[in-house]
């Protein structure tokens, strides 16, 4: 399995036109910004302009063989995980406002700190709980705020578990 | 990125999601000791990868250790 690699495959499928843009998220962007924790996947989040894109997505690496399991396309035998643009705004902006990054010479991009920790509170498990309070000192706090005001709903309530963690903490 | 159609309901799209990546945490705690190892080498080098990261343009706040 190779990081380096899935990062190289990432730039090509993005200089063929076969996802628009893309940022890290997930464990390798937390580990990224804090330090490491067992994390098997990648996840990837991308821009793609429909469900149709996403499918044939799937269908590019299909036609290459590579191995696919449920919802992961295994890159350089690394399992990655594609979440689409589409998914919400806060997944759009996620990508749009991601940080570019060199890891040894190959270029990506990251969604930044704060990002990173909106996106965990609408995740919200218990491992969730325990990033963001690990991120939380290194954020931008009126950043993060920003960003929580600007997505927040009933579906994640973004604020009131914002608010949680702070009291748990 | 105009006229973005977002999912109107995300929780099976998160369902699924979730249950993919229980099926693998479970192949990976069920794999050889040896296996095993090979994991823990990649992690540890992916994490020295990840550490060595460089941010070159930001649009929000900088990694922490770089300020």
């Amino acid at each position: 399995m190779s990081f380096q690699g899935a990062l190289v495959a990432l730039n090509e499928l993005k200089e063929k036109g076969v996802i628009e843009d893309y940022a890290i998220g997930g464990g390798y962007a937390v580990m990224f910004y804090d330090i490491p924790i067992t994390t098997y996947d990648l996840d990837v989040l991308a821009v793609l302009p429909s469900e149709d894109a996403f499918h044939k997505l799937y269908e590019y690496f299909r036609e290459r063989g590579a191995k696919i399991e449920d919802v992961y396309i295994f890159i350089k035998d690394m399992p990655v995980q594609f979440l689409p643009n589409y998914i919400s705004p806060l997944f759009n902006s996620a990508i749009e406002e991601a940080n570019e990054i060199e890891f040894e010479g190959v270029f990506s991009k990251i969604v930044s700190i704060e990002y990173l920790i909106v996106l965990l509170l609408t995740a919200f498990r218990l491992k969730d709980k325990i990033r963001i309070l690990r991120l939380f000192d290194k954020a931008n706090k009126n950043v993060l705020i920003d960003i929580i005001k600007r997505f927040d709903n009933d579906q994640h309530q973004l604020h009131k578990r914002y608010k949680k963690v702070l009291a748990d903490s | 990125m105009t006229n973005i159609n977002y999912i109107k309901d995300t929780k099976k799209f998160w369902q699924t999601r979730e249950k993919a990546r229980r099926n693998l945490d479970a192949k990976r705690a069920s794999v050889s000791y040896s296996e095993k190892i090979i994991i823990a080498d990649k992690l540890r080098s992916d994490a020295r990868l990840l550490k060595n990261g460089r941010i070159t343009s930001s649009k929000s706040s900088p990694k922490p250790s770089q300020t």
